[in-house]
């Protein structure tokens, strides 16, 4: 066998796992339905400069997916992180332009703890204060919930021990690892519409709001706070 | 005690529903109908649970979605108020495109179409044929919504795809994709007290009826307007949501609603002290909101904390929603203020002296019925269906005749009002839990002087003239009560905004121009703020 039949071999191998992950995972409408609705929501927000990260986030998204139904699943989990990681940077350089242009110059970093930092971060109560103050009640435990997704996600990035009992060195489907990068995918998806909806749902022209509404419903709409923005009604306690 | 009881169902998480959903034959009836091909209506007054099974019924459709191959699709007109417009086809393009737009969502969710300018790794060509659905509806959307961007303007229908088109595009969808039907579910369908709106509404229910699309509707009692093209009971399915309070299986069935939400403290608290429990269930007359509410007004489990809560909440609190309905529609305030003095003056306490005579006399049947002769005048009837609307009363059923044969309508007041007459509520309670009987009523007649101090003017239903009325005293509003820094509203100020309608009237541009330090974030959070005050107030 030369170089080249033995990655055909592998290929072909991936590709039977396909076949087979396809028709198994029940979640890949969901993920192409999260690209819709994140497209949806850069349609009726003003033009930024970081608009092309967030594009970038949805390619790795469906990299992920990808990755994931051909049974590389470490590859999976790491353009899962690195799909939220555009998102966060996306949403933090809004606030932070000089950060922004630094960072596309090359001079400066995108740095996770920096974006997901409790003072200063994306879900800070200062951030929150500053775009939607009704939603700085919840930060802390979608905080939470952020890191302890991007914990377990780094653990296949980094390649902890952990992360090498699971994934068996061999290419073959592993269900375990389909069910956790759902609910993963699910938690990142209620991150994602959550930040979204705190820093630019104040901003959305009110003749925009419907196109955007099942999605932030969809995902939000235990939170009377944002409710209100669409018409609902709230009880009173 | 708990105080984390969910009182509206979408504060619920849809993934933890189902841990709420209690069983009971009632219940499970209601969900079975709203599975079911039938176009539904469900009536029922505000806190009963409509949202909550039509949330149950789509999560079950959606979980035996493989096998069934029906497709359910949730939708609430909740901005419906923000639709301000004269022009029917206006307000019916709105709600159409919000139920493709949902549906297109529900089909996006399954997997079974996938949008084309959402698809990254995939040009455009490689995915037309799959796109070709959702473009379709795509388009449909676009075009209504175009339709009713501009009020005002009257709608050019030439080139705007009309119901038969939508049935058409919902039809192939089914057929290409091998689905059964769609099931939409409308929640807060009349939510709006705006009776134009409602009739719109039920018109479009009736012309969206095919073998491939069942719709299912929720709705209040007394103020829903289905105006002529749709009959409840011909054109669709109608059932009520009534607990009744005489059923056998009631008090067990609110004590498991109450189980699935409480925390162990609470129930442990509450399972020593049945009685309490049951009276606060009895007092709710079949309404878990008001229960739950009262519930968690009890900071201690025991008779005289019980007794405080159901003097409080049925004394004052329960008219709160009535009385906001007065200061929303100044139209029909002296309607909705008479229907309060009418039934705190006369009826509850006819029915309280009615049940102490019995108790004096050692007679067993007590009550918390009264009955109504059909012929009073028309304004007595509206202020009963407004307080049906509001759930204060119920209205058991029509064509019953009284003492001296005359025929009327039997209502039901709410038994936790009829409690917090007494100095003993609970001790009360206990009596009248066991000795209800739905023969005995308060009969008021045709001429009861009580009628007298209502005002007999014409008769009309809340018009758009009284939105508008209501809109205007809202647009007077100064713009301290926004949701504004101290900053932005000293701001605003300096250059002569001082009311909401000020502020609305003003371009982002003019606020940019005129205001040093606003551009266009600030200057569209300003707007949006008076906006949102004013949505808030519609639609609460």
């Amino acid at each position: 066998m030369n170089a080249q039949e033995y990655y055909r071999t592998i290929s072909e191998a991936t590709h039977t796992i396909f076949e087979k992950s396809v028709t198994h995972c029940d979640f890949l409408g969901k993920v192409a339905d999260y690209s819709a609705s994140v497209q949806d929501w850069m349609d009726v927000i003003s033009p930024n400069q970081e608009k092309h990260m967030i594009d970038h986030s949805l390619e790795q998204i469906e990299f992920s997916c990808l990755s994931l139904l051909s049974g590389m699943y470490r590859q999976s989990f790491s353009s899962l992180r690195l799909a939220l990681e555009l998102l966060f940077g996306a949403i933090y350089f809004s606030a932070y332009k000089l950060e922004y242009i630094e960072w596309r110059n090359g001079s400066g970093d995108l740095n996770w703890q920096t974006m997901n930092d409790k003072d200063n971060g994306v879900l800070s109560k200062r951030f929150s204060d500053a775009f939607f103050p009704e939603l700085s009640i919840y930060v802390e435990t979608q905080r939470n919930m952020t890191k302890s997704v991007y914990r377990e996600l780094s653990e296949f990035v980094h390649g902890n021990y952990s992360t090498w009992n699971r994934e068996k060195p061999s290419l073959a489907i592993n269900e375990d690892l389909i069910e956790k990068y759902k609910c993963k995918f699910e938690s990142i998806s209620l991150i994602s519409h959550f930040l979204l909806s705190m820093r630019y749902l104040k901003e959305v022209q009110i003749e925009d709001l419907h196109k955007i509404e099942p999605h932030v419903m969809d995902e939000l709409q235990n939170i009377a706070e944002i409710r209100l923005i669409f018409g609902g009604t709230v009880e009173e306690k | 005690m708990t105080t984390g009881f969910y009182y509206r169902t979408e504060d619920i998480r849809p993934e933890k529903l189902l841990n709420y959903f209690v069983d009971s034959q009632l219940d499970r009836e209601i969900v079975n109908l709203f599975k079911s091909s039938a176009p539904t209506v469900l009536e029922g007054s505000r806190g009963t649970g409509k949202s909550f099974l039509m949330m149950v019924a789509k999560i079950e459709l959606e979980n035996c979605f493989d096998e069934l191959k029906v497709l359910p699709v949730y939708v609430a007109f909740r901005g419906s108020s923000l639709v301000h417009t004269s022009d029917p086809l206006q307000f019916r393009h709105w709600m159409l495109a919000k139920v493709i737009r949902d549906v297109l969502k529900e089909l996006r969710k399954k997997g079974l179409i996938v949008s084309p300018y959402a698809s990254s790794l995939l040009s455009d060509n490689t995915n037309q044929d799959q796109a070709g659905l959702e473009n379709n509806l795509e388009q449909v959307v676009l075009a209504y919504e175009n339709s009713y961007k501009n009020t005002g303007k009257s709608v050019d229908a030439t080139g705007i795809p009309d119901i038969s088109d939508v049935r058409d595009a919902f039809e192939e969808i089914c057929t290409t994709l091998n689905l059964e039907r769609i099931s939409i579910f409308f929640d807060e369908a009349a939510h709006v007290f705006r009776p134009e709106q409602q009739r719109q509404f039920f018109t479009l229910f009736r012309d969206l009826r095919s073998p491939y699309i069942s719709c299912k509707a929720a709705v209040y009692p007394g103020v829903t307007h289905y105006g002529s093209f749709f009959e409840p009971t011909h054109d669709a399915t109608f059932r009520r949501i009534e607990r009744d309070i005489l059923e056998s299986d009631y008090v067990d069935t609110m004590w498991k609603m109450f189980q699935k939400q409480a925390d162990e403290q609470t129930k442990s608290a509450f399972e020593k002290q049945r009685s309490l429990f049951n009276t606060l269930a009895l007092s709710s007359s079949g309404n878990p909101r008001i229960l739950f509410k009262t519930l968690s007004r009890c900071n201690k489990v025991n008779t005289s904390e019980v007794e405080t809560v159901i003097r409080s909440y049925y004394r004052a609190d329960i008219w709160s929603e009535h009385t906001k309905l007065g200061e929303k529609y100044l139209g029909h305030k002296a309607l909705i203020d008479w229907g309060r003095n009418f039934i705190e003056n006369y009826v509850l306490a006819a029915v309280h002296d009615k049940n102490q005579w019995q108790l004096k006399e050692g007679k067993e049947e007590l009550t918390v019925y009264f009955w109504i002769h059909k012929d009073v005048p028309e304004m007595v009837k509206e202020t009963l269906r407004l307080l049906c609307y509001t759930g204060t009363i119920k209205k058991i059923d029509d064509g019953v005749r009284n003492s001296h044969s005359k025929i009327g309508s039997r209502y039901e007041i709410k038994y936790g009002c009829l409690l917090a007459l007494d100095p003993n509520p609970q001790k009360y309670s206990v009596v009248l839990g066991k000795n209800l009987d739905i023969r005995r009523f308060n009969e008021f007649g045709a001429n009861h002087p009580a009628y007298q101090s209502l005002s007999q003017r014409e008769l009309c239903e809340v018009q758009d003239e009284e939105i508008a009325k209501t809109v205007k005293q809202q647009l007077q509003q100064d713009i301290e009560v926004l949701d504004l820094t101290d900053w932005q509203k000293e701001k605003l100020r300096s250059v002569g905004v001082t009311t909401i309608e000020s502020l609305l009237s003003i371009d982002e541009e003019d606020l940019i121009r005129n205001i040093h330090g606003v551009r266009t974030v600030r200057a569209r959070t300003m707007k949006n703020a008076a906006i949102a005050e004013l949505l808030e107030y519609l639609s609460g």
